[in-house]
């Protein structure tokens, strides 16, 4: 859904339901991100910011993350905290896709509209709970199959590639590695080996050096994130196979720019995460100036993705 | 009469806003690829006990059914194209969860591996099917449960060819989530070697279908295809100690509260 549509169909909510009489208080809206130690969260946190400053008029903002990409116990405290605020929306980035999904039942039941932001909880999930948390971000299963088409462009028939994914506990995490396995699957290549560099560093070093290790005749490695990216890149360097082993990553986190510029790494993909926060706080100022019900919010926004590389 | 007029421009306005805000066409359109015993189809229409008994709960919630047989890969496509549309009996999918909402469980499904019968094989678990050809259905948890325990495999582009396949020596392995007492001839070729894992098949549908749909369809679903109010939709196609079995054992459906006398 483009952003028109998805307003329009925002605004077609709105007619339905009660008018959104103001109340003369401003509402207070909580964007709960994940790892803020990740340049892509800092983005969009950035992009929250400016956003609030636009319309400060609308709502007032809270800005919280977790330092780490998994911290699940550190997002369930911060909510708690949230709701003792009587916030009146949290838009959250999940640090997992169904073990944070009990404290916003929680929060759902205390009176709180919640909007799923970037990686989305799981739908098995959400439909045993018979609950609807309304996801806002890209298809990354697409996003990570058009990187995967581009790179496979540039590699000879039936390579062998090695996959370096997030969490097992990430719905993003498993799109975006099945969105490459497409792609390479199109393409005749060969996955060679999945290791989890769980979104970071020096965690995505560590398995892209056990790829490298356990299969000598890798041509490309498939990152599912930037960081990750970087840290293979640092692998590839360590064994002196630059330019031997194509690398591609996910997010255009500011840090992979100069990486794409030299050739260490090949392509990656912008999910805009800017705008991705823009998306979701305007869902949530729309539907609680309509008193929108949580569960007449609508299921999927999506958001745009592109594809990006070193060549002009 | 002045007030007979303001009654009807009342009224008229009131359906004007009716209009706009009224229920959305109860008729949805729902797509099937063949699964059988389960989903086949009879006279160029799609039936089976997954379609019957799928019709039969969304009638109880109001909603009409209009069935298509398409395969997978097209379903998946068009349901995203089509507005007011679903894919019944869908596997699930990380990727596809970002672009259909998952809305209900169907049924459970077992992975299973087989071997053709005069196999030496000795397998005892998942790391074992490293030393074989592996042919396996293609479906998202079977691609991840393999590729995460480092498993080559042969994908297979038509599920229900895997069984020939196995027989015809085209791989050592076949992980198939069809049921060894469902096999018809083909179980007198192949033996069971393990379950895999236990997974669910479920009903997807357009991301814009309007929440009060999403609600009936899941308020339809709590018991996927297995509720007791569908019983003889599967006793019509010879399945009703199928349908007992799963009744029993598949955790969507409630158990009965036992009081405990004093």
């Amino acid at each position: 859904m483009n952003r028109r549509r998805f307003l329009e169909s925002a605004l077609a909510g709105a007619v339905c339901l009660s008018p959104a009489w103001a109340t003369g208080k401003k509402p207070v809206i909580a964007l709960l991100l994940k790892s803020m130690r990740n340049e892509f969260f800092r983005v969009m946190a950035d992009g929250a910011r400016a956003h609030q400053a636009r319309r400060k008029d609308d709502y007032e903002l809270i800005l919280q993350g977790v330092q780490e990409e998994t911290d699940v116990k550190g997002q369930q405290a911060l909510i708690e905290q949230l709701l003792a605020k009587r916030v009146d929306a949290i838009v959250i980035v999940p640090a997992d896709s169904v073990t944070m999904l009990p404290i916003l039942l929680k929060a759902i039941s205390a009176g709180v509209l919640v909007i799923n932001l970037d990686n989305k909880l799981d739908d098995r999930a959400l439909a045993s709970a018979q609950v609807n948390i309304p996801f806002v971000g890209p298809s990354n299963f697409n996003g990570a199959r058009g990187v995967g088409d581009y790179m496979a462009r540039l590699l000879p028939a039936g390579s062998k590639v090695g996959l370096i994914e997030g969490p097992p506990g990430s719905i993003n995490a498993k799109a975006r590695s099945d969105g490459y396995r497409d792609a390479m699957r199109r393409a005749g290549m060969e996955i060679a080996g999945i290791r989890s560099g769980y979104w970071e560093i020096e965690r995505g070093e560590a398995a892209a050096t056990e790829l490298l290790e356990a299969e000598p005749t890798l041509k490309a490695l498939l990152c599912g994130n930037d960081n990750m990216a970087i840290g293979a890149a640092r692998a590839v360097e360590a064994k002196g196979r630059r330019g031997q082993v194509l690398i591609a990553g996910y997010d255009h986190i500011p840090a992979i720019k100069p990486l794409i510029a030299v050739g260490s790494v090949t392509a990656t993909a912008d999910q805009y995460p800017a705008r991705q926060a823009e998306y979701a706080l305007d869902l949530a100022i729309k539907a609680l100036a309509a008193h929108t019900p949580q569960a007449e919010l609508p299921g999927i926004v999506q958001t745009p993705v592109q594809l990006v590389t070193g060549q002009k | 009469m002045k007030r007979f007029l303001t009654l009807l421009r009342q009224v008229a306005g009131l359906t004007l806003v009716g209009t706009a805000c009224a229920a959305p066409d109860m008729t949805l359109q729902v797509y099937a690829d063949t699964y059988p015993p389960f989903l086949i189809e009879q006279g160029g229409r799609l039936a089976g006990p997954y379609a019957d008994a799928f019709a039969s709960l969304a009638r109880q919630q109001g909603i009409a059914v209009q069935y298509s047989a398409m395969p997978i890969k097209r379903l998946l496509q068009q349901v995203e194209r089509q507005p007011n549309s679903c894919g019944l009996a869908v596997n699930f999918s990380p990727g596809e969860a970002e672009t259909l909402r998952y809305v209900g469980r169907v049924a459970p499904i077992t992975l299973t591996v087989f071997a053709r019968k005069d196999s030496t094989a000795k397998i005892n678990n998942i790391e074992d099917l490293r030393k074989f050809r592996v042919g396996a259905i293609d479906i998202a948890e079977v691609r991840d449960l393999l590729d995460t325990a480092n498993i080559r495999y042969e994908p297979l582009a038509m599920a229900n060819r895997g069984m020939a396949m196995l027989q015809a020596g085209r791989f050592d392995l076949l992980i198939s989530d069809a049921r060894p007492d469902m096999l018809g001839e083909a179980r007198e070729g192949v033996v069971r070697i393990f379950t895999l894992a236990q997974v669910e098949r479920w009903v997807a549908c357009h991301p814009t279908m309007v929440p009060s749909l999403v609600s009936k369809l899941r308020a339809a679903l709590v018991e996927g295809v297995f509720a007791q109010s569908v019983r003889a939709d599967w006793a019509r196609y010879d399945l009703a100690d199928y349908y007992e079995q799963v009744r029993r054992d598949w955790d969507a459906i409630p158990r009965p509260v036992i009081k405990r006398g004093k």
